[in-house]
């Protein structure tokens, strides 16, 4: 096995054992619609958490819009207080039918639980229906191995 | 050996007078003489051998593909021993095609113009590519003369001078020069001798306003052939394809299916496809048949500082009392947020310095076209606005995994067991507007080399 992928796997390892992926509510909120689609995933999964740093990744239908677009998450150590946001530019391909958000948390505390809730908006400020549901994550312990920010 | 064929051209008057502006512009490109020092010429930086850009593979591994200027610096002990540009030279093919920059309010985004940041808006000429042939010129760590009318000055005693003026009209050149315009032209910018003025060539008012026609007509024309079959010709297999007349390999189809599909490279390097909503995967022909690869947007793509830019070492006064980057290895390389932010003076519409901070760290969006051409086999090439990425291998990779393997490192620190640029993307030089669209595309490295084959295919010149 080459370093390279031993180190893959080093990551892979932690996340799987660390991560903690838990629907918390699975209805959306008055007035905001879930979005449906047999091919997209709305539900956001942890897409590889480190000890300061968490990338937060989802699916809908292809919003359209205008092409820049925000996926914003809020997060924070209560699951009532969400009171942290962080938004990162995705740009839309209007010739795909679906449409992957994804928002890169920094500066978080290694082996912290945050909750978290995902929602996106254009670049004019409108947003998008989004997956409303609080899902939650566990930052690894301090590992020289993983990425900080 | 071009700019010879192109000077007996203009000397033949067998020209069209399409062809008249393109041919001067060719003689201006490849004319050493309009550096301070008489020394180098747009296409030194600007090698048509390597799609216009870098061409010099030893800088790409050195220094990110910045070259050296005009203006050595002779300091005892100095590095570099040269003046030398900030950034990685960016190909101008197909640059004529850029719009001016606008700032389009219902996308809420920034279209257009040339430089990695977007400086040369072209909101004078209206032309952003005439707008950057004015930049090189007049850069402290390019061509560094002192003075716009220093170029012009330098065209007057041209071997085309004639031709120039055949082309703008009759005594173009005709401006009544002070008796140290050699002296003043021979200083580079910079300089302190200047004291900051950056019109010391001491000419009437008429002769001003001549002399800055004479400057946007020469950058005019530069213009007219970097948009010329000679730079922007639409040769490629893939234009081929387009019109029927050539087929793609397996390899070089599945990159295309990759760079429009899951790779979503043609979310911004658009190629053309026809952009309606069908549901599943995009069955739709071409909209465009000659696609420029770039939607001329800005993103930050969160690169790595590139250590290796010899930028970081200059910050201290060369012989002329000048010090290119006073910030040394602290200078964080915003792009378009330095422009917005006054980095090179007021932006023109005074109104999008706000907008500044949604724009740090975002750099333009380069044509894919002829990315993929070298000047022979194992040249290295420089890629992005530092040159970090040195093959479209790397560009590829970086793309797939830059969000899989990110340290907190700078480039050369990456931990024991990683391979940097394999399993190692040290942090991004500014971490702020970093675009999400990539990062963890689920490439497996076959499907990387298929997007690598499927670049070749846009390089011009391509005989069906």
């Amino acid at each position: 096995m080459t370093s390279a992928s031993k180190s893959h796997l080093v990551i892979t390892a932690l996340t799987a054992v660390v991560l903690e992926f838990v629907l918390l509510q699975p209805r959306p909120a008055c007035g905001q619609q879930l979005v449906s689609s047999a091919h997209v995933n709305p539900d956001p999964i942890v897409e590889s958490v480190f000890d300061t740093l968490a990338f937060i990744r989802w699916t809908t239908q292809n919003p359209g819009g205008t092409i820049l677009h925000f996926a914003v998450v809020h997060y924070g150590n209560d699951p009532k207080h969400l009171d942290l946001t962080a938004e990162s530019p995705t740009r839309i391909n209007p010739a795909h039918s679906d449409m992957i958000f994804r928002v890169r948390i920094d500066n978080l505390l290694p082996g912290t639980t945050y909750y978290y809730k995902v929602s996106s908006r254009q670049a004019n400020g409108a947003v998008d229906s989004a997956p409303n549901a609080v899902s939650r994550f566990t930052t690894t312990a301090t590992n020289p191995m993983s990425a900080k920010q | 050996m071009l700019e010879a064929k192109a000077l007996a051209a203009a000397n033949s008057g067998k020209l069209d007078p399409y062809h008249q502006v393109q041919t001067l512009g060719e003689l201006e490109i490849f004319d050493p003489n309009l550096s301070v020092n008489s020394n180098i010429a747009c296409s030194y930086c600007h090698d048509p051998m390597a799609g216009y850009a870098n061409g010099v593979s030893i800088l790409s591994v050195f220094t990110g593909g910045s070259n050296p200027g005009s203006v050595p610096i002779t300091v005892s002990g100095a590095y570099p021993n040269n003046r030398i540009a900030k950034r990685n030279p960016q190909s101008y093919t197909y640059a004529t095609y850029y719009p001016p920059l606008h700032y389009n309010q219902s996308q809420a985004d920034f279209y257009g113009g040339n430089f990695w940041d977007g400086r040369a808006s072209g909101y004078r000429l209206q032309n952003s590519s005439a707008h950057q042939a004015q930049g090189p010129p007049l850069d402290t760590q390019e061509m560094a003369n002192p003075d716009s009318a220093c170029v012009v000055w330098k065209l007057s005693q041209s071997a085309y001078k004639s031709f120039f003026e055949t082309v703008w009209g009759a005594d173009s050149l005709e401006i009544a020069w002070p008796s140290n315009v050699a002296t003043i032209c021979s200083t580079p910018a910079g300089a302190a001798s200047l004291g900051g003025n950056t019109t010391p060539v001491q000419l009437s008012t008429s002769d001003r306003t001549l002399s800055n026609k004479d400057f946007d007509e020469f950058a005019q024309a530069i213009a007219s052939y970097e948009g010329s079959d000679s730079v922007s010709p639409f040769t490629s297999k893939f234009d081929y394809y387009l019109a029927g007349s050539a087929t793609l390999t397996t390899q070089e189809q599945n990159g295309y299916d990759l760079f429009r599909g899951k790779g979503s490279c043609n979310t911004c390097h658009l190629d053309g496809r026809s952009s309606t909503l069908l549901g599943g995967s995009d069955t739709g022909q071409a909209a465009s048949l000659q696609p420029l690869f770039t939607d001329t947007t800005y993103n930050n793509l969160g690169l790595p500082k590139n250590v290796r830019l010899p930028w970081y070492s200059e910050d201290t006064p060369d012989q002329w009392g000048f010090t290119a980057n006073p910030l040394g290895f602290g200078f964080t390389d915003l792009g378009m947020g330095l422009f917005l932010d006054g980095y090179y003076g007021a932006p023109p519409d005074l109104s999008w310095g706000v907008l500044e901070p949604k724009f740090d760290g975002k750099f333009q969006t380069s044509t894919a076209r002829n990315a993929a051409q070298v000047p022979y086999a194992g040249f290295v090439k420089a890629y992005m606005h530092n040159g970090y990425l040195t093959s479209l291998k790397e560009v590829v990779h970086f793309y797939n995994t830059r969000d899989v393997y990110p340290y907190n490192v700078l480039s050369g620190h990456c931990p024991e067991g990683t391979i940097e640029k394999v399993t190692c993307w040290p942090m991004p030089e500014d971490p702020n507007n970093e675009n999400l669209t990539i990062g963890k595309l689920g490439l497996s490295p076959e499907e990387e080399d298929d997007i690598v084959a499927f670049l070749g295919t846009l390089v011009d010149g391509y005989k069906p």
